[in-house]
């Protein structure tokens, strides 16, 4: 239990850091002025500080309900649940931020739900197919299983496009490279912020916890598959998502029907291949 | 100064509004922020429930006073308004035409002036950081200057 507590206090504190980090290294480079080095947790506060009357009862709703899937999330992660359960709880949060868009009731709250829910498909079917290869090589879907087998018997070695489709996941849940769907909150138009158009101060500060503990739980998903210590593992699974975090600076932005091709073409193709491997070609 | 007053200022999300005009003042403020997405902690926001401080643009008339009143409507307290150029503060050239011009005080709480046309990019950036730390917690919305 204390190694499980451990974790879990271990993975929320350290997106935050990752983020705290990438903003320090953005304004390292050249033209950039230099920014505050906390920023993010600033913002983080700031929101928690601001009070809005308008914000409606449903908003709040959905953003503490998000927030408590997303612990919940974690919290099987980290204990070792069943890799499915841990989606389906997953997919529960996604769903309650979608939901809380359309109740909005604004048509950009609507047109940035309609590429949420394509984002929602895309990455549940490519964990769904990613469960079905899991469990073909090794057996059980229980995470924790599934650590002490990959560091005995070299899981990784079964499921390589798997691990490939699980990391794009991680991508698009960050809204990075060529997996960005335009509904990351932090954009400077209002279309894409519009996901989180009925969230202000309380609830979006609230939205913000539950993005970053989805990451955390993507993260630790991931690193259970590496051959590794898990400690290791998850450092290793950290600093890469960072790189592309970084490299994400590079690279144009496209548009969100490019950006789901992509997607199903990396996410979902590359699950599929291995499902293939797995199951008619061994 | 609190202590979340001294957090307010680090993080400053700005809706910047044009109300009409030349668009010059607006265009100050953006590249002032031009390949930096922030400086001293300010950001660009397109979503009025997301901005701490509303920037008001250019001439303020008729048809863009009723839109600067839904924006400021929108956004969460604590919250700053800053008129910047000489149009929002004073009407400039175009006070006296008789088109029913508003300065940005006759409509909204002003936290903050910029005067000159067109007033600097690190004026702008500068009066965002003291008009967050000016602003006060009451709900500037029971004020009587907007009704």
């Amino acid at each position: 239990m204390l190694e499980v507590t451990a974790w879990f206090l271990a993975i929320i504190l350290s997106v935050p850091l990752l983020y705290i980090a990438y903003d320090y290294i953005k304004s390292l480079m050249p033209g950039q002025s230099r920014t505050y080095i906390l920023q993010p947790v600033y913002r983080l506060l700031k929101l928690f500080e601001k009070k809005d009357e308008d914000t409606n009862f449903f908003a709040c709703f959905f953003a503490a309900g998000s927030c408590l899937f997303s612990l919940i999330a974690l919290y099987m992660a980290v204990a070792g649940y069943n890799f499915l359960f841990v989606v389906s709880v997953l997919s529960m949060m996604d769903l309650f931020v979608i939901t809380g868009a359309f109740s909005s009731g604004e048509f950009s709250g609507r047109m940035s739900a309609r590429r949420s829910i394509s984002r929602f498909i895309i990455w549940l079917f490519a964990s769904i197919v990613a469960g079905a290869s899991i469990y073909k090589a090794a057996s059980t879907l229980r995470l924790k299983e599934i650590a002490g087998l990959s560091e005995i018997n070299g899981l990784v070695i079964s499921l390589p496009f798997t691990l490939i489709s699980l990391f794009v996941i991680l991508l698009m849940k960050g809204n990075l490279l060529y997996f960005n769907f335009g509904v990351s909150g932090d954009e400077e138009t209002v279309l894409g912020a519009a996901l989180y158009t009925p969230y202000s101060g309380w609830s979006l500060a609230v939205i913000q916890l539950a993005q970053w503990t989805e990451i955390g739980v993507w993260l630790r998903i991931i690193s259970v598959f590496l051959p590794l210590p898990k400690p290791v593992s998850y450092i290793i699974v950290s600093l890469l998502y960072f790189s592309f975090l970084l490299f994400d600076r590079f690279v144009s932005t496209v548009e969100w029907k490019k950006a789901a091709r992509y997607s199903w073409g990396w996410a979902g193709s590359m699950s599929v291949i291995n499902f293939i491997c797995l199951f008619y070609l061994i | 100064m609190n202590w979340f007053s001294k957090i307010r200022t680090k993080s400053i999300s700005v809706f910047a509004i044009q109300a009409g005009g030349c668009m010059d003042c607006a265009h100050q403020f953006l590249l002032a922020l031009s390949g930096n997405n922030e400086i001293k902690g300010i950001s660009v926001t397109g979503n009025p429930k997301h901005a701490d401080c509303l920037l008001i643009c250019g001439c303020i008339n008729g048809k863009s006073r009723d839109r600067i009143l839904e924006v400021y409507g929108k956004m969460p307290d604590p919250k700053a308004v800053i008129a910047v150029g000489a149009c929002a503060c004073s009407g400039s050239l175009f006070r006296r035409e008789g088109n029913g011009l508003y300065t940005a005080e006759d409509i909204l709480p002003v936290n903050s002036w910029i005067r000159g046309c067109t007033p600097g990019s690190a004026e702008i950036l500068e009066a965002v950081v003291r008009a967050m730390e000016s602003v006060k917690e009451p709900d500037y919305r029971n004020d009587k200057r907007q009704e």
